[in-house]
């Protein structure tokens, strides 16, 4: 069954239509996560690039550009950790590109399927989730992370996250 | 209803990043990069945990015409179900040809489990019926992991008449004394232009009104007035009778459909006059005269929709009195009747004597159903030309149509000019 659009611009209506509420979100959680990630040189420009990726993505539709841009957001942040960027930092940042990587992959499916809907408490509502989850879940990492009084070994985490990815499959 | 299901898959790609970025952060002994692989796999494990919708949605459209010439759409959308549905999106199936003038046919939103949204549009009244599909509906999970898709039924779905209005060149009836459509000029003083007369001024009237020539003349000041002008009333009367339901053939158009035709094409002839239409069917079927797109929109869609214009009679024919008195109690007093019967039987032609002797000018258009194949339909076909004759020695012009539509019997009838 091939899904019905309605082109843009067609109709009149609110700006916050379709993706556009989505990329908006989006932009503002890959500027966070590029913010978090600009401590190196070569931390910013894997940022960057992460970020130009991602726009690209979004607005050709091109899934795996948008993939790869999400995950040298990623990788920016995660590289921060090197500059010397303190755990609730990196954790807000990758937080934010999973923001960013969300509301580019919403924007692109409310752009096609209804663009001329408004969409912004939708897209505030499930990608407020998505920033819920993922906040739980790093809050809940840093929180095992304190508890262990920070001297853990590093093979622990790495048990955590393994465990997790368990329970991950446990559920499907 | 069967769901499409459609695996988006959104969030697997988290699961080798967290195994790419944990063993760097353990060889790296850097807990901040294995805890952003915790957050991936947390953000994941939502995903995969996330229970796909068993969607439960049920569509109702509804039509609302407009004065204005425009119809609102309305589309309720309900979630039936007992679970919630936390992304649902919604296309109304607007034909491609429809003009949407004001919302949107599309909605996206989260509705509770018994909850219900309704989007609300305009489009332009179609000249003819157009058919929506049946509205697009996608329900995803929180995570967006999962869509299904579907078409639900949504009741009402055909919006407009069966068959546009033809055009027609501007008709005229009773062209001996009815002159050509368009303003007719009264007897009283008014607003016009064809002189009335000249009057004594009056406090108030316009200067533009006032003689001034005979002013310089005389010195006393006058007003001239002009004849008010108006629009021509017309009701167009369709015999629906059993009696009207007569074809030269078993399979040839009937006369009551042919008497439509003609309704139709006068509609748009007598654009410049207020038309009303009755049909006489069991009773009288009435729709007061009026002007404008809507009022035609109206009138078309009672002679496509008025079950005594669309259904075989029933029954024996109505006794012509009681029509002829609910006629004359409708009429408005200045307006003129036209009869679209094939004059099959004498009490239509009774009709229209009674109705013209009582003072509303009424004309005849008559499709001719008879044929001369036989003794039978010749005695009915000298018996129709009878009927015709005597309307005409009455006074009342009869249109006889025995060939060819409508417009060309009017043209050829010089009732169109």
């Amino acid at each position: 069954m091939s899904r019905p659009s309605l082109g843009r611009g067609e109709r009149p209506g609110s700006s916050l239509t379709g993706g556009t509420p989505a990329v908006l979100l989006a932009l503002v959680g890959a500027l966070a996560a590029t913010f978090v990630a600009a401590v190196t040189l070569p931390g910013t420009a894997i940022a960057v690039a992460g970020t130009a990726a991602l726009g690209a993505g979004t607005v050709h539709d091109g899934r795996r550009t948008r993939l790869a841009g999400g995950a040298l957001l990623l990788g920016a942040v995660a590289y921060g950790a090197y500059g010397g960027l303190p755990i609730p930092a990196v954790l807000g940042g990758a937080v934010a590109a999973l923001v960013a990587i969300d509301g580019a992959e919403r924007s692109v499916a409310l752009d096609a399927q209804v663009p001329d809907a408004a969409t912004f408490r939708l897209v505030l509502q499930r990608t407020g989730t998505t920033l819920l989850v993922a906040t739980v879940a790093a809050g809940l990492g840093y929180g095992a992370y304190r508890i262990g009084s920070g001297q853990a070994p590093a093979p622990a985490a790495a048990f955590l996250v393994v465990g997790a990815l368990l329970s991950a499959a446990a559920l499907r | 209803m069967s769901w499409h299901r459609t695996t988006t898959d959104r969030w697997r790609w988290l699961v080798p990043v967290a195994l790419v970025l944990a063993p760097v952060g353990v060889v790296s002994a850097s807990p901040a990069v294995v805890l952003c692989a915790v957050v991936c796999v947390g953000v994941a494990a939502f995903a995969r945990a996330s229970p796909a919708p068993e969607p439960s949605v049920d569509c109702e459209r509804r039509f609302r015409e407009r004065d204005d010439g425009t119809v609102a759409v309305s589309l309720r959308v309900e979630n039936d179900g007992s679970a919630a549905l936390p992304d649902v999106r919604v296309v109304d199936g607007v034909p491609a040809d429809c003009t949407v003038l004001d919302g949107t046919p599309e909605l996206a939103c989260s509705l509770a489990a018994g909850a219900s949204r309704t989007l609300r549009y305009r489009v332009d009244a179609p000249e003819s019926t157009r058919r929506f599909d049946d509205p697009f509906v996608v329900v995803a999970d929180r995570a967006g992991r999962v869509e299904l898709d579907a078409r639900v039924d949504a009741g009402a779905d055909r919006l407009g008449s069966s068959r546009p209005l033809p055009d027609a060149e501007p008709v005229a009836l009773r062209p001996p004394t009815g002159g050509p459509p368009g303003p007719l000029t009264g007897t009283e003083a008014g607003q016009g232009l064809a002189f009335h007369s000249v009057r004594e001024y009056r406090r108030g009237d316009p200067l533009g009104r006032v003689d001034w020539s005979r002013f310089a003349r005389t010195g006393d000041l006058s007003t001239v007035t002009f004849r008010a002008e108006r629009a021509p009333t017309v009701v167009l009367v369709v015999d629906a009778r059993p009696a009207a339901y007569v074809a030269p053939a078993p399979d040839a158009t009937s006369a009551r459909d042919h008497a439509v035709d003609a309704a139709r094409t006068l509609v748009t002839g007598l654009a410049d006059a207020q038309v009303g239409l009755a049909v006489l069917g069991s009773g009288v079927s009435w729709t007061s005269p009026g002007t404008g797109r809507t009022h035609r929109a109206r009138l078309r869609r009672q002679l496509d929709t008025d079950p005594a214009l669309v259904t075989p009679p029933e029954g024996d024919d109505p006794a012509v009195a009681p029509l002829a008195t609910t006629l004359r109690a409708r009429t408005p007093a200045d307006a003129q009747l036209c009869l679209l019967t094939p004059l099959c039987d004498d009490a239509v032609a009774s009709l229209a004597r009674r109705l013209d002797a009582g003072g509303t000018p009424v004309s005849v258009v008559s499709p001719d159903p008879t044929t001369t194949d036989g003794p039978g339909p010749q005695l009915a076909h000298l018996e129709r030309g009878a009927r015709v004759r005597d309307l005409r020695r009455a006074g009342i012009p009869v249109l006889d149509w025995t060939e060819g539509d409508a417009r060309e019997a009017f043209a050829r009838a010089g009732w169109s000019r």
